[in-house]
């Protein structure tokens, strides 16, 4: 349908859960790219490579539970390097800590998104995704 | 024979005035006879010269002539004297011219020298006879001294009469004396005696006269006024030392007894660092007899380490300052001991500090049980923060595990469930029943997860700060988390205003809703009625949350807390985890709860909680219209 394809950065270490999520974006008609990273050093390595140059993500999905440095580390290198600091970003996390919650409300993110427990709530995220990224445009 | 000083007095009276009396009599007596007999003698001689010159004159003319009858009646004119008892008249030959002799009695020769002599018992007398002063014969006269014998005899008779006479009124008045005198005297002596014997000074001796032996009786009894006075005084003063003794015993005794039964050892020291007393306790304590104690210098008793050591104390309370001090010293008899001392300084009437009291306590058993208290705390604070680390670690474990269980569970279920979506078709009878019952077990065990997550959360959590919050906004977000049963069931609920309450609201939204929906899970066939009221007693809210359901019997109101007990079987969903949280966030902010119920009777789970700090009045008033309206 639409033309447009979106490009988007998954940083998430469960390869499973990046296939539900393809999967979820597929349900909803999604087209996008998917940069996916597994690994937190290698994510802040890459936020702080990033270069206005480089093709902008329209939206960045974090997982917070992260190999080497965790999700914070990697949206505060975000919002640290220029070229990304617009970047909407939706965190994505099976936890339900509420001092999690409590310390994500600081960041001020664009959407928080517990992972669903079952497969239709996992793939309710392909349309709030596209929302988000209607949202952002 | 007793010496004249023993004799009585009377005696002595008597014998005094009958030897003087005697005395002067026969004194006067004998002078008197000798004076009388001198001149008896001297008037006799001039007498008898005379009557010889007379006879002698007379017979010149009868010698002259020899005429011997003339001469011898010359002579007989002696008749007249009848103590002469012979007299002659010689011749100048020597021859008797005349004689008289009345009593037949020669005459003696005439002497030729002399004229008068005293012979034996007789005066001889010689005179010459002259004419014309020529000697013609001689006249010799004998003269019988016996007239003088005589006459001492009269005077001897005269005086012994005299005597006897005189003695017998010296008797008449030694017996006058005798009354006058001597009984007085023996009265007094009397009066003397019996007050000797029975120290009865209260008597007085009458008075008889006005002389020597009045004022002797009048000394007598001032004596004895004295004597009464001084005696009254001595008594006095001897009952008033008896009481005096008896009072220091007393206080003594009494004050022994107190120190004896005192638990502390107690002693009183001078200025000079010696001891004065000690009670019992110290010598027992010290292991010293007292009598090397008292007396002693405090030094010596304890020793100069012992001394040294509380020397400090000493000198502060020496200048009149109160003292109390715990100090480790070494005892010379008892060696190291922990000692807890009073001292407390005593001072002499004029304010001046002269010594101390102290009072003793051994500390030693009391000191190692304190550090051994000490260290027990420390072992048991160590254990118990081991323990409450422990705790938290199992705690944090659970947490985490149930936590992060979650994640693969998740992919289990969400990838069964992928499976029977994309497959479920080509899955023939059994396989697909397989993995309906995958999906099944996952679902019940996400459900544990999560109950068991909200479990252990309730503690994990603890690092947020509590807040003020309102239990009837609690109150709703509970309801509205349970709209669905509690529209299924017909339920009423209905509350009291609630109070404010500090913690943290999910924690009470938790407990409410729990026990809400426990009241309509076990609803008997009526529509549940749950009415939640308010109480305050003693400081503290008591909130009944009461329903109309099915009851519990009372064998189960304490297993029912208990996490994952269940009464009913899969009939009723649940974990068995609800009241458990319940009775977590209750007792976590210092409460307790409980239920009272009956099978078939309702039940009424009652918590308590700390009354807050302010009441949430205005709160609890805006909210009264909207629980009016809660009520479904």
């Amino acid at each position: 349908m639409s033309a447009q394809r979106y490009k988007i950065l998954v940083v998430e270490d469960n390869p499973s859960d990046v296939e539900l999520l393809r999967m979820a974006f597929k349900q909803a008609d999604l087209e996008c790219d998917l940069t996916v990273i597994g690994d937190g050093g290698d994510a802040l390595d890459f936020v702080r490579r990033q270069s206005p140059a480089d093709a902008r993500p329209d939206l960045a999905i974090l997982d917070l539970n992260l190999p080497r440095r965790d999700g914070v580390e990697v949206l505060d290198g975000m919002r640290a390097n220029p070229a990304l600091s617009a970047v909407p970003v939706a965190v994505l996390s099976s936890s339900s800590l509420p001092r999690e919650r409590a310390r994500l409300e600081t960041l001020h993110i664009r959407r928080y998104i517990q992972k669903p427990s079952d497969l239709d709530g996992f793939l309710k995220i392909g349309g709030e995704v596209k929302e988000l990224l209607r949202e952002a445009k | 024979m007793r010496p004249f000083r023993d004799i009585p007095v009377e005696r002595k009276l008597l014998v005094t005035i009958l030897a003087t009396t005697a005395l002067a009599l026969l004194l006067s007596g004998l002078s008197f006879l000798v004076l009388d007999t001198v001149f008896f003698r001297q008037q006799l001689r001039r007498d008898l010269s005379a009557q010889a010159r007379i006879i002698a004159e007379n017979s010149t003319a009868a010698v002259a002539f020899d005429d011997a009858k003339s001469a011898e009646e010359t002579l007989n004119s002696l008749r007249e004297r009848p103590h002469v008892t012979a007299a002659c008249i010689y011749r100048l030959d020597g021859s008797i011219l005349a004689s008289y002799s009345p009593a037949r009695q020669t005459c003696p020769p005439p002497r030729t020298s002399g004229n008068l002599i005293f012979l034996g018992g007789r005066m001889e007398v010689f005179e010459t006879i002259a004419l014309k002063d020529r000697p013609v014969g001689k006249l010799v006269l004998v003269y019988d001294l016996g007239e003088i014998s005589e006459r001492l005899r009269i005077y001897g008779v005269l005086i012994l009469a005299v005597l006897l006479i005189s003695g017998a009124i010296a008797m008449r008045f030694s017996v006058r004396l005798r009354e006058r005198i001597v009984a007085p005297i023996e009265e007094l002596a009397s009066y003397a005696a019996h007050v000797a014997e029975t120290r009865d000074y209260t008597i007085r001796v009458r008075e008889q006269s006005r002389d020597e032996l009045g004022v002797l009786v009048e000394s007598f009894n001032a004596m004895l006024f004295s004597i009464q006075s001084r005696d009254d005084d001595l008594r006095k003063a001897l009952a008033d030392r008896e009481q005096a003794l008896a009072q220091a015993k007393n206080a003594r005794e009494q004050l022994e007894m107190i120190t004896d039964t005192m638990a502390s050892a107690v002693t009183r020291c001078g200025r000079d660092h010696r001891l004065i007393w000690a009670s019992r306790q110290y010598s027992r304590w010290l292991n010293l007899p007292p009598d090397q104690i008292v007396g002693q210098p405090l030094a010596a008793v304890i020793g100069e380490d012992a001394f040294a050591a509380l020397r400090p104390f000493i000198d502060r309370v020496l200048t009149g300052e109160r003292v109390e001090y715990e100090v480790e010293a070494d005892f010379k008899t008892i060696g190291r001991r922990w000692v807890r001392g009073t001292y407390v300084p005593t001072r002499r009437e004029n304010g001046q500090v002269d010594g101390w009291v102290a009072e003793l306590s051994d500390i030693t058993a009391l000191k190692r049980a304190q550090a051994d208290v000490v260290r027990i705390n420390q072992q048991l604070q160590r254990s118990n923060s081991s323990l409450a680390r422990s705790n938290e670690d199992l705690e944090r474990f659970a947490y985490v595990a149930s936590h992060d269980l979650q994640e693969p569970l998740r992919m289990v279920t969400t990838y069964s469930q992928l499976l029977i979506r994309t497959y479920g078709g080509q899955l023939r009878g059994e396989a697909a029943a397989f993995v309906d019952t995958i999906v099944d077990g996952t679902r019940r065990m996400q459900t544990l997860l999560s109950d068991l997550l909200a479990y252990t959360g309730i503690n994990a959590e603890s690092d947020q700060p509590a807040e003020q919050v309102d239990l009837n906004a609690a109150l709703e977000t509970a309801k509205r988390n349970l709209n669905a049963a509690i529209a299924e069931s017909g339920a009423q609920v209905t509350s009291d205003p609630l109070p404010c309450a500090r913690g943290h609201e999910g924690h009470f939204v938790s407990l409410l809703q729990n026990l809400i929906g426990n009241a309509i899970k076990y609803r008997s066939n009526d529509p549940p009625r749950i009415h939640i009221a308010v109480r305050r007693q003693g400081g503290e809210m008591r909130i009944e949350v009461s329903d109309n359901g099915i009851g519990i019997a009372p064998e189960y109101h304490r297993q029912i807390f208990v996490p994952f007990k269940r009464l009913h079987g899969r009939r009723i969903p649940g974990s068995g985890i609800g009241l458990a949280i319940c009775q977590r966030v209750v007792e976590r902010y210092g409460g307790r709860i409980w239920v009272e119920s009956q099978v078939g009777a309702g039940s009424k789970f009652i918590f308590t909680l700390p009354e807050a700090a302010p009441p949430a009045r205005e709160v609890a008033a805006a909210r009264e219209g909207s629980n009016e309206r809660a009520a479904l």
